[in-house]
C-alpha cells in the first residue's frame, strides 16, 4: 500500500531523510510521474529522455526543497515538473536530433550547449572514475549520507556493531580516501574543479 | 587535514542541512577565506561523485516504480480495454444486427412490392384477355349464326381470324392461369383446424344430408361434397348445406369451389362463422395460390386481436 503524502509532508520526509525520505519520493514519482512524462512525450520527447530528465532533475530539485529558505509557491508538483521539463529541454537544445531546428541565428546558443553537453559528459566520466576509486563500502555509505540517513540508521542499514560513532569513522574515512585520491592527482582535481566550476 | 567539525559543517552545507543562518555565515566565510572556499569545492565535488552514483541508482529505483505503476496501469488498461473491445465488438455486432435487419426487411418489402406489381399485371393481363376473349367469342358467334348464304369469303377468313386469335388468348390465359396457380395446398391442409366430428351423423341413414355427414364424419369429403350437392337447394337441409359444404370441399381439396362457397357462409351467418369463413378462405387462396387474396384476408384476421385463428395468419405471413 502506497504511504500518500501532502506537499509539506514530502519536504518534511526529505528533510528527514533516510526511509522517510525513500518513501516521499516513491509517492511522488509513482503520483506524478504520467504528467511528467506524457508532458515530455507530447512535446515530441521519448520516455527514455523524459526519465534521463527525471534522473538529472530530481537531486537539483530535492536539494533546493531541503533547504530552509525554500517557498513553495505552487505545488512540489508543478516545481519538479518544471525542473524536469528545464532538465529535458536543456538536454535537448545540444542533442544532434534536433539540429535541424537551428537556425543560423541560433547557431552560437547551439553551439555553446553543445559545449556543455561535452563538458558535462566529461565532468560525469571523471566524477564517476573517481568515485570508482574509493570501493563500493565507501560508496554505500556515502550513498545513505546523501539520502540523508543519520549515523544511527547509517549503522543500521550497513550493519555496524559499534553503532553510530563507527558510521561516523567510516564515513571519515571514505571521504578522506576520495580527497586523498584528488590530492594525489591534482591534475584530475583541477580538471574536475575547472568542470564543475566552469 | 581539515578539522572534523569543519568538514561536517561543509558537509551539512552542501548536502542541504544547514539552517540558514549558519549557511550565510559560511558562504561569507568562503567568499573572503580561499582555503574555506577549496575545501568545499573539494568535498563538492567528492559528493558530487556519490550524488552521480546516487542519482543512477535512484535511475534504478524510479524505474522500478515506473514498472510497478506501468503494470498496474497497463493491466487496468487491458481490462480497460479488454471492456471497450468488448463493447466495440457488441456495438459493431448489434449495429450489423440492426443493418442486416431493416437491410433484409427492405429487400422483403421491395421483393413484395414486385411480386405484387407482377400479379397485379397478371391479373390486369388476364382481365384483359379474358375481355378480349368475350368479344371476339361473342364476334364470332355472332358470324357463325349468319346463313351460309351471307357468308362469303372474306366473312369466312375473318372468322378463321378471329377463331385463331381466340386459341391464341385461351394459350394465354392457360399460362397466365398456369402461373397464377402456385398455390401451398398442403401448407394450407396442415395449417387448416381438423375437421369437428358432427353429432348425430348416425341419425336418418337414408337421407342424403345423414349420408353426407356421414361420409364428412368418416373423412370421404369428396363423397360428402357430392352428396350435399345432390340436396335441392329448396329443402330445408339447405341451411345444413351451407355450413357443411364449404368445410368439405376444403378437406376434399376442392379450393376454388370452396372461397364461394365460405363467402355464402360468411354472409349467412356471420356471427358464428366470420372467423372460421376467414380463416378457410385464407387457407383457399394459400391453396390456390391467390396471394394477393391470401394477402387481403391475412389483414382482415391480423386486424382482429381476438381472431381465434390468428396464430395461422401469422404462420402464413412468409409464405403469401
Amino acid at each position: 500500500m502506497l504511504k500518500t503524502y501532502t506537499d509539506t509532508q514530502i519536504i518534511e520526509a526529505f528533510r528527514q531523510g533516510g526511509h522517510h525520505r525513500n518513501s516521499a519520493w516513491e509517492f511522488a514519482f509513482k503520483t506524478w510521474k504520467g504528467r511528467i512524462i506524457g508532458k515530455i512525450l507530447r512535446s515530441g520527447g521519448t520516455r527514455e529522455e523524459a526519465m534521463d530528465a527525471i534522473q538529472e532533475a530530481h537531486i537539483h530539485f530535492e536539494n533546493r526543497v531541503k533547504r530552509d529558505d525554500f517557498v513553495l509557491e505552487h505545488s512540489l508538483f508543478s516545481y519538479f515538473n518544471t525542473c524536469v521539463y528545464r532538465a529535458w529541454t536543456s538536454a535537448r537544445k545540444a542533442d544532434k536530433s534536433v539540429l535541424s531546428e537551428v537556425t543560423s541565428e541560433k547557431l552560437s546558443d547551439f553551439a555553446s550547449e553543445v559545449e556543455k553537453k561535452i563538458i558535462k559528459g566529461e565532468l560525469a566520466r571523471l566524477l564517476d572514475e573517481t568515485v570508482a576509486r574509493i570501493g563500493p563500502r565507501c560508496q554505500s555509505i556515502l550513498r545513505l549520507l546523501i539520502q540523508g540517513f543519520s549515523m544511527r540508521e547509517i549503522a543500521e542499514e550497513m550493519g555496524f556493531a559499534g553503532g553510530e560513532q563507527v558510521a561516523k569513522n567510516e564515513k571519515k574515512k571514505c571521504m578522506e580516501r576520495y580527497e586523498k585520491y584528488l590530492d594525489e592527482n591534482p591534475a584530475i582535481k583541477e580538471q574536475l574543479k575547472n568542470l564543475f566550476h566552469g | 587535514m581539515v578539522d572534523e567539525e569543519l568538514h561536517d559543517q561543509i558537509e551539512r552545507y552542501l548536502l542541504g542541512n544547514m539552517p540558514d543562518e549558519e549557511r550565510i555565515r559560511l558562504e561569507t566565510g568562503m567568499a573572503t577565506d580561499k582555503r574555506l572556499a577549496e575545501q568545499v569545492a573539494l568535498q563538492q565535488l567528492a559528493l558530487a561523485g556519490i550524488q552521480r552514483l546516487e542519482a543512477r541508482e535512484m535511475r534504478k529505483k524510479f524505474e522500478a516504480w515506473d514498472k510497478e505503476v506501468g503494470d498496474i496501469t497497463n493491466s487496468g488498461n487491458r481490462v480497460h480495454y479488454s471492456w471497450l473491445r468488448a463493447t466495440f465488438v457488441l456495438t459493431g455486432l448489434l449495429v450489423f444486427g440492426i443493418f442486416m435487419h431493416f437491410n433484409q426487411l427492405q429487400k422483403k418489402h421491395r421483393e413484395h412490392l414486385r411480386e405484387l406489381e407482377t400479379i397485379a399485371t397478371r391479373d390486369s393481363l388476364i382481365a384483359l384477355l379474358q375481355k378480349d376473349f368475350r368479344e371476339l367469342s361473342f364476334s364470332l358467334d355472332s358470324l357463325s349464326h349468319l346463313k351460309n348464304s351471307e357468308k362469303d369469303s372474306s366473312l369466312n377468313a375473318k372468322m378463321i381470324q378471329l377463331r385463331n386469335q381466340l386459341e391464341q388468348r385461351d394459350r394465354i390465359l392457360r399460362e397466365l392461369e398456369r402461373q397464377r396457380n402456385t398455390g401451398k395446398p398442403q401448407m394450407a391442409m396442415r395449417l387448416a383446424p381438423p375437421p369437428v366430428r358432427l353429432r348425430g351423423a348416425g341419425e336418418n341413414t337414408g337421407t342424403d344430408i345423414a349420408k353426407a355427414r356421414k361420409a364428412y364424419n368418416e373423412g370421404k369429403f369428396t363423397q360428402a361434397v357430392r352428396l350435399f350437392q345432390l340436396i335441392p337447394a329448396a329443402a330445408p337441409e339447405q341451411a345444413q348445406v351451407t355450413q357443411l359444404l364449404p368445410y368439405a370441399l376444403f378437406y376434399a381439396g376442392m379450393y376454388d369451389e370452396a372461397v364461394p362457397a365460405f363467402i355464402k357462409l360468411w354472409e349467412s351467418d356471420p356471427a358464428n362463422e366470420a372467423m372460421n369463413a376467414q380463416v378457410f378462405l385464407l387457407l383457399c387462396y394459400l391453396a390456390n395460390g391467390d396471394k394477393y387474396e391470401a394477402r387481403l384476408m391475412r389483414m382482415i384476421i391480423i386486424q382482429q386481436e381476438d381472431h381465434k385463428y390468428l396464430n395461422i395468419a401469422v404462420a402464413v405471413r412468409d409464405s403469401i
